[in-house]
């Protein structure tokens, strides 16, 4: 029972930065947009608020400036995807190399002598023994799906997203839509950066997300484009990843390498399983 | 008529110096940052890749692996399908190339064949679920091949700390290739191997096959557009199965080269991102085999320099990404998906 409580926190706990920034990515999908920077964006969120939080000592700013970083790159994005029609996944790829050489090239001037930058988790609050931005991820995930689905302006933007030629008949500027898009996505991505950092291993190594951007990648496909249930599936994406790590206590003949594996083949099993039946936005990675 | 040759050639080449120079300009500044002077970063990077005869060695090896994932890379993304999964089809051609040849030894020629040989089984199959899973149920290339990639890391990882660790000592690396299953030295006491020139002769037949054959063609056909292809009568499902095929054949062939001419046995950590550095060079290249060749050079080198970096300021040779992320993304502008 013990095990099972801790496996659920973890879970919770472990699920968070990809549930963010999958749901930023769930966005920008619905209105067209593929972002494969996912990576790339939640890797500078992350650099970022571990250096305010160092140069600052203010975890409300080292948050604020971890969005604002992906919100920077999710800028960058806008400005060739939207703005200049180039193509989606080679400007993704870009992001991530362009986000890995910084973050890796700056660490070292942040580091100074020091072997390794430890800097103080988010405190974390009842019921769930969790920081605030995993419940902001748990709490996003409806509150995305109602807005897409209920209100006006979600009808509008998966519109944008399905057939953005009748949109611009209709008299909506899609591409501002797109671009507004970009920046909202990649702030919840440059979040997801920050709650792995603040929220889960309290330092920054170089390439530290570790392929988790992309695990977001799968989970927007899992989930069918709803926030709701890509949510979910990033909660099952936490139980592995739990799982896993306990795994490692409970039977340490496994090897280590082969437990790291587990959630990509976990997502890869999965999409097998899912992608089956799921339909992207018809407009999706189509220049407009 | 020689202006206007004049003129492609300015429109293909600004892009790049464009990127090249704001890349090492952005590189200046984050070591700056570092505290060491741009000038002297630059010139670490500059004599990291054409220093002395050791640096252009350097150079020149390192090009190989990009070569290869960047051949295999741009016969993809000619078909229109964006395998960004050359790194994981490196590595598994590594494997596969030192699991056979630490098991079998072999008479030199036969060795490099079917260590070679090899290589590309193993990089094919590691390109097969992309192109199968596309087929069966629609899914997005992108999303397998890059998965995968991190699968082969960690596959890596665990072969060579577990079944194929070294017999002697306990490092986590496998045993070394007997002699026989190495390419040739060329200039000792470089690592310049003649696997290079089996790469070149590569890229030849490549640029042949892409530009002058019928399945070239129907790559680029269906590359263009999808549609139109099919109405033209080309096959789709034998488009994604050749392109992935031979494109992770490639990628895996190199990894091969890679372990046959210069580091002789895997570790952790064994590729730094050659798969990577093929997406690069293959778009600088505009996806043209021939012109892939000198594009590979430019990332060897800029390879070859952020090693430089590491040993003379003790710099993370990763800051190189700034430089080819510079590179990539003006080029992304020529690039305008088929709609």
């Amino acid at each position: 029972m013990q095990l099972l409580s801790d496996l659920l926190q973890s879970s919770i706990r472990l699920a968070s930065p990809v549930m963010l920034v999958a749901l930023g990515e769930t966005l920008l999908e619905r209105v067209g947009l593929l972002n494969i920077g996912t990576e790339g964006t939640m890797l500078v969120g992350a650099f970022v608020s571990v250096w305010a939080m160092v140069t600052t000592k203010n975890s409300l700013l080292a948050v604020l400036s971890g969005i604002g970083a992906g919100c920077v790159w999710g800028f960058l994005f806008g400005i060739f995807a939207v703005l200049l029609r180039a193509e989606q996944v080679i400007v993704g790829a870009g992001l991530n190399f362009l986000a890995l050489g910084i973050t890796g090239g700056l660490l070292r001037s942040l580091q100074g002598r020091e072997l390794a930058l430890v800097v103080p988790l988010l405190p974390t609050y009842p019921p769930l023994d969790s920081n605030f931005l995993t419940y902001c991820a748990f709490l996003l995930a409806p509150l995305a799906t109602w807005f897409l689905y209920r209100l006006r302006w979600g009808i509008v933007l998966r519109a944008c997203g399905e057939s953005p030629e009748t949109m611009v008949s209709l008299g909506y500027k899609v591409r501002s839509i797109r671009f507004g898009v970009t920046l909202v996505a990649g702030s919840l991505m440059g979040l997801g950066g920050v709650a792995l950092a603040l929220g889960e291993s309290g330092t920054f190594i170089e390439g530290m997300t570790a392929g988790q951007g992309f695990i977001a990648l799968a989970m927007v496909v899992l989930g069918r484009w709803n926030p709701f249930f890509v949510a979910l599936g990033c909660w099952g994406f936490g139980w592995l990843r739990a799982i896993a790590a306990n795994l490692q206590v409970v039977l340490p003949p496994v090897p280590y390498h082969l437990i790291l594996i587990i959630p990509y083949l976990g997502a890869l099993a999965v999409l097998i399983v899912a992608g089956r039946r799921s339909r992207s936005p018809s407009a999706l990675a189509q220049p407009f | 008529m020689i202006l206007r040759r004049l003129r492609n050639w300015a429109v293909t080449l600004l892009p790049i110096l464009v990127g090249l120079l704001l890349g090492l300009f952005l590189v200046a500044i984050a070591g700056s940052a570092s505290g060491f002077s741009p000038s002297s970063v630059l010139q670490s990077l500059w004599e990291g890749a054409f220093g002395d005869q050791f640096a252009i060695a350097e150079t020149l090896v390192r090009s190989i692996p990009v070569l290869m994932t960047g051949l295999g890379v741009a016969v993809c993304f000619r078909a229109g399908l964006w395998n960004i999964g050359a790194e994981g089809q490196l590595i598994i051609g590594g494997l596969s190339a030192t699991a056979l040849l630490l098991q079998i030894p072999m008479p030199t020629g036969l060795a490099l064949l079917s260590g070679s040989l090899a290589g590309a089984v193993g990089g094919s199959l590691w390109a097969l679920p992309a192109a199968l899973l596309k087929l069966r149920s629609g899914i997005n290339e992108v999303i397998v091949t890059l998965l995968l990639n991190f699968v082969a890391a960690g596959l890596l990882g665990f072969l060579v700390t577990g079944p194929l660790m070294e017999q002697e000592g306990s490092l986590p690396q496998t045993d070394p290739l007997p002699e026989t299953a190495r390419w040739t030295l060329l200039l000792l006491p470089t690592r310049l191997h003649l696997g290079l020139f089996f790469a070149l002769l590569l890229a030849l037949v490549l640029h042949f096959v892409m530009e002058k054959t019928v399945i070239g063609l129907d790559w680029k056909a269906y590359g263009a557009s999808p549609e139109s292809a099919k109405t033209l009568g080309i096959r789709e499902d034998r488009v994604i199965w050749s392109a992935f095929l031979v494109g992770g054949a490639l990628a895996g062939i190199g990894g091969a080269m890679e372990v046959m001419g210069a580091t002789y046995r895997l570790y952790e950590k064994w590729s730094p991102g050659y798969g990577y550095s093929g997406i690069v060079a293959a778009l600088v290249a505009r996806l043209n085999a021939a012109a892939l060749i000198p594009s590979s050079l430019l990332l060897g080198a800029l390879t070859a320099g952020g090693l430089g970096i590491q040993r003379t300021l003790g710099l993370p040779p990763t800051l190189t990404w700034v430089i080819q992320a510079c590179l990539l993304l003006p080029i992304t502008l020529r690039l305008r998906p088929k709609g």
